[in-house]
């Protein structure tokens, strides 16, 4: 199945719900939505829980490593 | 997806058969053209098969053959069907195309048994360099187009009515409604994707505990046998839910089988009716027996005779009653004569003295009267006889019995006798006919099967019950350990990465709770709502006159499909819905759940139109040919018989981007036209469209209804 646009789909809902998370750095809030995606699609590759999870860390990991540099260059 | 062709080669009668679907987003409809018992069946099986394999396929299926009947045994046949369609990838934003292949080889045996090899199936990646083996084919199959929601892609007109149906248990009524909605608006994804970010969380936590050490390390240790026994819980809850769901489906085939063996009827109360019949029939026997015999008494009896001749006998009394008259009976008593010659002197006083006259004459007479003396008495006693032979006749024709009456009422009887006895005798042999198909061993086999299941049930009931309050307090702990590792992680020292990557897990698992919690109640409302609104305008239904026969429709919080009627009265599917309004509601349900999450794939319907006429049946062919929104991969594909296609043909000239007829050579010579001079019954498409006809697939009638004829 594919998405259709965003304004029906799981991801217009996720899009408004991120709004009640703190904005660490500018685009905080867009990059975690495209995390969400990322986490759920590893579902499409990875069928098996133990390995899924490991690529998750990987992904979530890369993505605080990168928030922790912006959040240095904003101060938050 | 989006299906671009499919070739299936021996799946029952196609066999070979390749169709070509539309991909044009400005005629997203496919029509598939096909009397009844041409395919169309065959077809929907075919394509849900080249998905799911077995699976995909009534469960009845399972022990039958997929070639045709005819196949000869012994000899191998092998079944393929092959499919291309498109897959839009959700994350790059790509589109792909695949080829699907599927096969099995099945040996026919005698007596319609089948030796089934194993399925081989192969999905290939097309790109522009050629075509890539993927591994994994079913896997990935299942999450492009889950078998779960095959009722939602692959519909049979005539069985639409499982989101709805009061004859089927609201369990699992209400579960098929709501699985169609999880997997649809992408719950189980989030859910998968929550308890993935849950791990992950656990795991940072340990390395943050690991960097921090002191009372991090302590606490992590608790909270993480607190986890695991939550774990444990959830997935105990879990192993309960799907035995649960498996146990209630055995319950419901069982259930099936027996309401079928039962409809047939109750072993003891066809015996107890056996055994009235036969009571009641020899009753009527003896009554038979007995109108016969006051029959028979009847054509014997002295009124029938002098009903039947009346005139001879009437005659005959005449004459009698004239002898009676003129004293010729009852004749001289021969006794007397023989006292007046011994007293010598006459009746009349004259001497009967030795040599008179008179006693020569009384001589004479006595030898006369000897001489008559029989016949006389004879005619004196059958004076007598008829005469009071004949006042009796008289006086029962007073009463009303005359023999016509007689006649009649012991023949109504006898006739009555034998008509009862003969419906009786009727009734005898259905009640036993009815018996020989009962399979009484069976029937106690699946009373026991489904007794046994009960107690399963309920004891995953209990199960249930205790993982739930585990989950319940085990949450609770785990909660008071997050508070407590809060607590303590401000007072150590955490690197910067560490925590970002901490609060990254912890504002993306607070997104998906939230996406969830939003999908579970605003986005089943919103497909209530889209739903109520498509079933109204199809039906031509305005909630706000008070003439209208439906209010709305609804999905309950339970996720049961109700139908409103006036008066805040609600209308059982089943029968106070007429067959067309049932097709309209679960049609508007799947096409709702579509619009509202936003995901497509194509949707195959069989006979959508049947029950449909007039208005009902164009705003069907409207609503399933018309994308919501944006209509990329939006495809429709109708299969469906002339009748359905009456009255349509402008629709259908508007929105189907491609039509194939299918025909079957069994309906030459009664329907189709022409011979295709084949030995078994086959399957074959055409390129026709709906107004168009060819040598294969011309019909007797089609001139008659205006469609044109084509050169094959």
């Amino acid at each position: 199945m594919s998405w259709r646009g965003d304004s029906n789909s799981l991801l217009s809902v996720a899009k408004d719900q991120v709004l009640g998370i703190p904005e660490r750095y500018s685009g905080y809030r867009m990059d975690l939505v495209n995390l969400l995606v990322q986490v759920i699609s590893l579902q499409s590759t990875e069928s098996a829980d133990v390995s899924r999870r490991r690529e998750a860390k990987k992904l979530v990991s890369a993505f605080g490593d990168e928030a922790a540099r912006k959040r240095k260059g904003t101060g938050k | 997806v989006r299906l671009i062709n499919a070739r299936i080669q021996n799946f029952k009668l196609l066999e070979s058969l390749e169709i070509e679907f539309s991909v044009d987003p400005d005629k997203p409809l496919t029509l598939i053209r096909a009397a009844n018992g041409s395919g169309k069946t065959s077809l929907l099986y075919a394509l849900r098969w080249s998905f799911y394999g077995m699976e995909g396929l009534p469960p009845q299926a399972a022990d039958r053959r997929l070639s045709a009947s005819f196949s000869t045994p012994g000899v191998p046949v092998e079944i393929q069907a092959r499919i291309e369609f498109e897959h839009y990838d959700d994350v790059s934003r790509t589109r792909s195309r695949f080829r699907l292949i599927r096969s099995v080889t099945e040996t026919p045996g005698l007596e319609d048994t089948v030796d089934r090899g194993p399925e081989i199936l192969r999905l290939l990646r097309i790109t522009s360099s050629g075509e890539e083996e993927m591994d994994g084919a079913q896997g990935i199959i299942s999450r492009i187009i889950p078998s779960r929601l095959a009722s939602i892609f692959f519909t049979n007109g005539d069985d639409v009515q499982q989101f709805i149906s009061g004859h089927i248990e609201s369990p699992r009524r209400q579960n098929a409604v709501h699985e169609a909605i999880r997997m649809l608006l992408g719950m189980d994804q989030l859910e998968i994707a929550d308890r993935d970010l849950d791990k992950v969380l656990g795991s940072l936590k340990r390395e943050m505990a690991g960097s921090g050490g002191g009372d991090l390390e302590a606490i992590i240790d608790e909270l993480e046998k607190a986890n695991d026994a939550l774990d444990e819980s959830t997935s105990r809850h879990k192993l309960e839910s799907d035995r649960l769901a498996r146990i209630d489906s055995a319950i419901e085939e069982d259930e099936k089988e027996l309401t079928g063996l039962r409809g047939i009827g109750d072993i003891d109360e066809i015996n107890r009716r056996i055994d009235a019949l036969e009571r009641d029939i020899k009753t009527l026997k003896g009554q038979e027996q007995s109108s016969l015999d006051g029959m028979k008494a009847l054509l014997r009896s002295e009124a029938t005779s002098w009903t039947l001749m009346a005139p001879e006998l009437s005659s005959g009394l005449r004459l009698m009653r004239g002898l009676a008259d003129r004293n010729v009976i009852p004749g001289t008593s021969l006794e007397v004569l023989r006292d007046r010659v011994e007293l010598e002197t006459c009746i009349c006083g004259e001497s009967l003295s030795e040599g008179s006259k008179a006693l020569e004459r009384v001589l004479e007479l006595f030898q006369e009267q000897k001489e008559i003396e029989p016949v006389r008495a004879k005619q004196t006693q059958t004076w007598h006889l008829a005469r009071q032979s004949h006042e009796a006749f008289l006086a029962e024709v007073d009463r009303g019995g005359s023999l016509q009456n007689q006649r009649n009422s012991t023949l109504s009887a006898y006739t009555d006798a034998v008509h009862g006895r003969q419906g009786k005798e009727s009734d005898l042999e259905a009640e036993k006919a009815r018996r020989s198909m009962i399979k009484e061993e069976r029937v106690q086999e699946l009373v026991r099967r489904i007794a046994t299941a009960r107690v399963k049930l309920s004891e995953c009931n209990r199960a249930l019950g205790e993982a739930l309050r585990d989950i319940s307090t085990q949450q609770t702990t785990v909660n008071q350990f997050n508070e407590e590792f809060k607590k303590a992680e401000a007072r150590s020292k955490i690197s910067a990465e560490l925590s970002a990557r901490r609060d990254a897990v912890e504002d993306l698992r607070e997104v998906t709770r939230q996406t969830l919690t939003i999908l579970k109640t605003d986005h089943v409302a919103r497909v209530s709502e889209h739903m109520n609104r498509l079933f109204l305008d199809i039906v031509g239904s305005d909630p706000e006159l008070d003439a209208s026969v439906f209010k709305g429709v609804k999905i309950e919080s339970d996720f049961d499909i109700i139908v409103q009627a006036g008066g805040g009265r609600t209308l059982d599917p089943d029968f106070e819905l007429n067959g067309a309004s049932q097709r309209a509601l679960t049609l508007a349900f799947i096409w709702s759940l579509m619009a509202v999450s936003g995901k497509e794939a194509p949707r195959i319907i069989d006979t959508p139109l049947g029950m449909t006429s007039g208005g009902v049946k164009r705003r069907i062919v409207e609503m399933v040919s018309t994308p919501s929104e944006s209509h990329a991969d939006f495809q429709v594909v109708l299969l469906m018989t002339r009748s359905e296609v009456r009255d349509v043909e402008d629709l259908l000239d508007e929105w189907a981007g491609k039509s194939i007829t299918m025909s079957c050579s069994k309906d030459y010579p009664k329907d189709l036209v022409s011979d295709w001079g084949v030995e078994h019954p086959v399957v074959r498409a055409c390129s026709c469209d709906h107004r168009e006809s060819c040598d294969t697939c011309r019909r007797h009638y089609d001139q008659t209804r205006g469609i044109a004829q084509r050169k094959a």
